[in-house]
């Protein structure tokens, strides 16, 4: 077929360059192909893209292999063709033209997509920076200062300031005011550790003491700071102006609230002697080093319970006079002590015994203890009947009534050559005759016989063997009396020993000399010396470190009440915040 | 330059950090609370929590500073020696503040976010002192635009090397040609690198068809990959340069909006130490 086939072209500036090639040819080929009759120099075209082609008159077009080809718009594999049809091979469009005479067909080829300025389309696509990326810092810290504010700032002190109420309670999640929780909350006091305005109470306000004293409102001052002798001296210092919060810092990480430097408590102690004149104290420092001999409280007047502290190393003045007599070598004999049942060792704990969940020994009395061999028999016949301990009228009136009883059923008889035969004689097996001489004899019998008792053998023996016993006219009833006991509880007045932190390592006589101690005057505390033996200095690394607190606190029992915890106990109820906001049952709510 | 700030005026803000750190450890050893618990409720956490809140405030003027062209008294150059210099010392004064306690809550943040910052910064003060001269010996006096330009043109010639070899030769040079591209998403921005690029696909495509398939025009195939070399070659030298731009870019993305967060961080810590005093 003759074709005729332009080549249209547009110019940058407009207009249209044309050129014109005259084809006689079977088929007319389009592709990328050079030798093909219609080369289209795109890579969008395939090498053989389609074949045009002539069937009688009719113009026909066709697809090669899976190449797209389009008519008017519309996919087609082949077509039959028409004047004004446009076919689409590639970018290119070919436009179907009335041939001219003498020719078959005839078309026009134009680019009309061309693949455009590569430079700008590879910038388009690269991203070539972060911030074209679409990365701000503007934004970013708008964002994280707005958050940072609101999740930080805003709603803790929104969340304080809704939640003013001071009653405990069990509260479920996190609290926005958690975030500002500087340290954990020491142990006691975690109970209310996710309720911060329990003690925080006021904003931009330390901590008051009335938020202590709501529970802590009997906690004693270090000393009575209205007497006199304190409120003389410039230098001293006076807790009592200071705020619980000022020594008790809350949210350590270490845990501990109270301070526990020895330092703290050696700046005044060291000279307190010369800071305070007249003081009873004396001055302390370190414990290997600058702590003073131990000064028991010992008894110097059982009756009235007067006590005296003396230094350990007076010996004329250690003299317990406790009014009892009370030799501890003859009781820890090794070769062992008459007992109820034979011969027995007796050990420190069977008297000195540590109770469980208390401090200190349970008290040492007659009960259970002595009275174990000591019986109170007073009468060799009947070993069964014993006096009651510490009554003196009531044992009194017990002998009378044992000996007129004893006389009633005929033991006065047995008796008779005590009343010179006054009483008359009767057969065996049958019962006395009473008859009014009778019973005048056996009753002042039973007198006499616990006059004697009373006056002689349980009076001075009995009691006396362990009791200070003291005669003379006047003295009761009898003319003598008891010394009443007075057993020191504690020497130390000051310092806190616990026994039972001891007793698990050590044997009683490594500290207490009780097996060489022949009177019950004896102070058996042992010196400094021997605690130092195992205790030292608080940085000590080759023995127990050992600080002030060790043995000592701060608070001290008798002491007047600290600071704010005064006006707190005016209307505290004795179980503080816990209870001022126990809800009520269900059942009592009107 | 950037030497220069390190040693600027013979180290004298070096001298400056020494100092404020020194004053600062002997603050904090020197004055043992009688609790015996170091933290910044003391007199001496008190101090230095004030002189590292002053910092943070003078560090972040820096950015205002700087904006401030011929603004008085100091130069930039002054500032930011300075700035690099006491914000390394801020390190040593926060962290004696915290008395080594740290928690989840808002202190622990605000020091937190206060490490993130001088880290981020200490990034960025490597990359300056580093990265220029890396830059230099990429670009090998051609700019960035320039690369492009000539990788642009490397595509139309590439694009008509592979007209007569073949459809696959030629859909893998046009793809290499129209979806290359260099950088993109911040991963590949930071890396330099594009294990996905179609130039390198092409290249990979054209050796194996150019191996596998019998062809008259091994001349055409091989023309085409040294263009596609040439190419790829220049594509590695851009995306390296957009690379070593981001790292001078990207620790101001920590810097700037962390230090806003540490400010806000900084001033709950200080309300709510003094609201729950």
């Amino acid at each position: 077929m003759d074709i005729l086939v332009t080549h249209l072209s547009r110019r940058a500036k407009g207009g249209v360059s044309r050129r014109i090639e005259e084809l006689s040819v079977n088929t007319v080929r389009f592709g990328r192909n050079t030798s093909l009759e219609v080369y289209l120099p795109d890579p969008r075209v395939q090498l053989d893209h389609a074949v045009m082609l002539l069937r009688g008159a009719e113009l026909f077009v066709e697809a090669v292999g899976q190449a797209d080809i389009r008519v008017n718009g519309r996919p087609v594999r082949s077509k039959l063709l028409q004047t004004g049809d446009v076919l689409g091979v590639g970018p290119y469009d070919i436009t179907i033209l009335a041939p001219p005479e003498g020719k078959d067909a005839a078309i026009d080829v134009e680019l009309v997509r061309p693949l455009g300025d590569d430079f700008e389309k590879l910038q388009a696509r690269s991203i070539l920076s972060l911030e074209e990326y679409g990365l701000s810092r503007r934004l970013w810290s708008w964002v994280g200062a707005i958050v940072t504010l609101l999740v930080f700032l805003i709603a803790p002190i929104m969340y304080f300031s809704a939640h003013q109420e001071q009653s405990v309670k069990q509260t479920a999640g996190v609290r926005p005011d958690s975030a500002w929780n500087s340290g954990p909350i020491s142990g006691s006091h975690r109970f209310v550790s996710d309720q911060c305005n329990i003690c925080h109470q006021e904003a931009f306000v330390p901590v008051k003491d009335e938020a202590c004293g709501a529970c802590h409102a009997l906690t004693t001052h270090h000393f009575d700071a209205k007497t006199d002798t304190f409120s003389k001296v410039g230098k001293f210092v006076n807790f009592s102006k200071e705020r619980c919060g000022a020594c008790h810092k809350e949210h350590d990480e270490n845990g501990n609230i109270s301070i526990t430097k020895q330092e703290f408590c050696i700046d005044c102690h060291k000279g307190l002697e010369q800071t305070v004149a007249g003081i009873d104290t004396k001055n302390a420092g370190r414990f290997d080093r600058d702590h003073p001999e131990f000064r028991p409280a010992v008894v110097i007047d059982s009756a009235n319970k007067v006590f005296r502290r003396v230094k350990l190393d007076d010996k004329a003045a250690l003299v317990e006079q406790s009014g009892l007599k009370f030799p501890h070598d003859k009781h820890l004999k090794k070769e062992g002590v008459r007992g109820p049942a034979g011969k027995e060792t007796l050990q420190c704990a069977n008297c000195h015994q540590l109770p469980h969940g208390a401090a200190g020994f349970q008290p040492i009395g007659m009960e259970g203890m002595c009275e174990r061999c000591h019986q109170l028999v007073f009468d060799p016949r009947r070993p069964d009947r014993t006096l009651p301990h510490g009554q003196v009228m009531n044992a009194q009136l017990l002998l009378r009534e044992f000996y007129s009883d004893y006389a009633l059923r005929g033991g006065f008889e047995e008796q008779a050559p005590d009343v010179a035969g006054e009483a008359e004689r009767r057969r065996p097996g049958s019962q006395p005759e009473i008859t009014q001489g009778v019973r005048i004899n056996p009753r002042e019998w039973a007198d006499s016989q616990a006059q004697k008792v009373a006056d002689q053998s349980f009076g001075k023996i009995m009691c006396g063997k362990c009791h200070e016993v003291s005669t003379g006219v006047g003295l009761g009833p009898l003319n003598w009396a008891v010394v009443p006991a007075t057993v020191t509880k504690t020497w130390l007045k000051h310092g806190r020993f616990d026994h039972s932190a001891h007793v698990d390592m050590l044997k009683c006589d490594a500290c207490h000399a009780a097996e060489q101690s022949k009177s019950a005057a004896d102070v058996l505390l042992p010196k400094i010396a021997v605690c130092k033996e195992c205790h030292g200095d608080a940085n000590a690394t080759n023995q127990v470190p050992s600080t002030c607190l060790t043995c000592h606190a701060f608070h001290l029992p008798g002491q007047p009440l600290m600071g704010a915890r005064e006006r707190a106990r005016a209307d505290w109820n004795g179980v503080g915040i816990l209870d001022v906001t126990a809800p009520a049952p269900e059942g009592e709510k009107n | 330059m950037f030497q220069s700030i390190l040693i600027f005026r013979n180290f004298r803000y070096l001298k400056w950090a020494l100092a404020v750190s020194l004053f600062a450890l002997i603050s904090y050893f020197a004055f043992e609370p009688f609790d015996g618990n170091r933290n910044g409720g003391t007199w001496a956490g008190y101090a230095l929590g004030t002189i590292g809140a002053l910092l943070i405030v003078w560090l972040m003027w820096f950015g205002i500073r700087k904006r401030r062209y011929g603004g008085g008294g100091a130069s930039v150059e002054d500032w930011l020696s300075a700035h690099v210099y006491l914000g390394l010392a801020l390190i040593v004064v926060a962290t004696l503040h915290t008395g080594f306690q740290f928690g989840w809550n808002v202190h622990t943040l605000a020091y937190a976010l206060m490490v993130i910052v001088i880290l981020s910064g200490v990034f960025g003060l490597f990359a300056y002192l580093r990265v220029p001269e890396l830059m230099t010996q990429n670009r090998r006096g051609v700019t960035l635009e320039l690369m492009m330009r000539e990788i642009a043109s490397l595509d139309a010639e590439c694009r008509a090397a592979a007209l007569p070899l073949g459809d696959e030769v030629n859909q893998l040079v046009l793809d290499a040609a129209e979806r290359t591209k260099i950088g993109g998403g911040v991963r590949r921005i930071l890396s330099g690198k594009d294990r996905n690029c179609p130039t390198g696909a092409a290249i990979r495509g054209v050796q194996h068809l150019a191996e596998h398939t019998v062809s008259d025009n091994a001349e055409g195939f091989r023309a085409l990959l040294m263009l596609l070399a040439r190419k790829e070659d220049l594509l590695g030298r851009a995306r390296r340069d957009v690379r070593f731009k981001s790292l001078l870019d990207i620790w101001l993305y920590m810097h700037v909006p962390v230090s806003f967060s540490l400010l806000v961080a900084l001033i709950a810590h200080i309300v709510s130490v003094f609201f729950y005093w």
